[in-house]
């Protein structure tokens, strides 16, 4: 899974998750980054790694760990800036360092794509500059294998899951969830007897199927919000809602368009309905958190009306 | 309003009340407004009142009725 890195808050908050990822490879020994008198920001680390490269094989000795964060979602090691910058800034000063300490290990954290060719030719050069075999640089690939693997770095650091935060004008939801909360009647505890949902059910197996939603949370969605479906869709039908109808098909036409463009950034649907589940409340938290059970219901409503996902 | 669509209860659409007001027609040509309404919504429930007048609108575009402002009345056009 993607993670949206480069939305963090600066080279500072980089350094943090660098950090915290080395608290649990190499060990809580790790030291936080810090302005050396060379001018250089750098992390030490002396010891015997928990888990780094392997637990059998672990790197042992004095580590230095560098951070090179960047603000674009594109940058590559390839690019020459950041080639540039390795000969030019860091190595010559990592060189001294190694007269005056002996350097058993030299890693580099980027969040910069890194290629398979680029990540060994960049080895190979810097175990021939440093005359140290222990090197290696990490580019937002392995970052983000280790972030889907610590999902508690994830949420310390609120990187967004998915690489995308799906951003549209949730206000229209938030109007029409507050309506049709002081409008509902009796809501349905179960689903009406006289309603068959059995071939609907049929209708969104394969819909399912086509939107990589798992049964696990189709069959969530049905105990749920079906039985709320029958009132929103009255609610909606209601000649007198023809204001907040229009509402409602403004924001599934977004969503949709939206989900379209972002879709390959997501693994499984119900991991889009969660981002923007999250991102309608969190931008509506004082109007909504009292009904926020409500945003999903609606959510699964779009899915289960077809209004959003593919058909 | 008038297209059906996705969200259109046909029951209380505007060519559904429309439907239903010519109908009221047949046994004359002329009705007062307010008995118009009170059979549509007495037939429709509270939810046509949104679409009644609607639904006038487009028999008066269609050239079926006309309103008599003075007697309150509604007359069908043959």
């Amino acid at each position: 899974m993607r993670y949206d890195i480069h939305l963090l808050e600066g080279s500072t908050a980089f350094e943090g998750l660098v950090i915290s990822i080395c608290h649990d490879i190499l060990g809580i020994g790790a030291h936080t980054f810090s302005t050396g008198k060379d001018g250089g920001r750098d992390s030490k680390f002396e010891g015997t790694a928990t888990k780094y490269p392997s637990t059998t094989s672990p790197w042992q000795g004095k580590f230095i760990v560098q951070a090179k964060f960047t603000e674009s979602a594109v940058a590559s090691c390839s690019d020459s800036a950041f080639k540039n910058q390795l000969k030019n800034e860091e190595l010559p000063r990592i060189k001294k360092l190694i007269e005056i300490n002996d350097l058993d290990a030299y890693i580099i954290f980027t969040n910069r794509k890194l290629t398979a060719g680029t990540h060994h030719s960049l080895q190979e050069w810097l175990r021939g500059e440093l005359n140290v075999d222990n090197v290696d640089i990490h580019g937002v690939e392995d970052l983000c294998a280790w972030l889907s693997a610590n999902k508690d770095i994830v949420d310390q650091f609120k990187i967004d899951r998915g690489a995308k935060q799906i951003r549209f004008y949730e206000k229209d939801i938030k109007d029409l969830i507050i309506t049709f909360n002081k409008d509902k009647t009796e809501l349905a505890k179960t689903v009406e007897n006289n309603f068959d949902f059995s071939d609907k059910f049929l209708d969104k197996q394969e819909k399912n199927v086509k939107n990589n939603l798992s049964a696990v949370y189709f069959e969530h969605i049905k105990s749920n919000s079906l039985a709320y479906f029958d009132e929103i869709n009255k609610f909606l039908n209601d000649p007198k809602n023809s204001a907040l109808l229009e509402l409602y098909k403004q924001t599934v036409v977004e969503l949709q368009h939206k989900i379209t463009i972002s879709r390959e950034d997501f693994d499984k649907f119900e991991d889009i309905l969660d981002v923007l589940y999250q991102y309608i409340l969190d931008k509506n938290q004082s109007e909504l958190s009292s009904r926020r059970a409500l945003i999903q219901v609606f959510l699964h409503f779009m899915y289960f009306n077809c209004d959003i996902g593919i058909k | 309003m008038i297209k059906p669509e996705k969200y259109l209860d046909p029951d209380v659409s505007v060519l559904s009340v429309s439907a239903m007001i010519i109908e009221l027609f047949k046994s004359g040509n002329l009705l007062t407004y307010s008995e118009v309404f009170q059979k549509v919504i007495k037939k429709k429930g509270d939810q046509a009142k949104v679409i009644f007048l609607p639904a006038l609108d487009l028999l008066f575009l269609l050239g079926k009725i006309e309103y008599h402002k003075e007697i309150d009345t509604l007359e069908f056009k043959k």
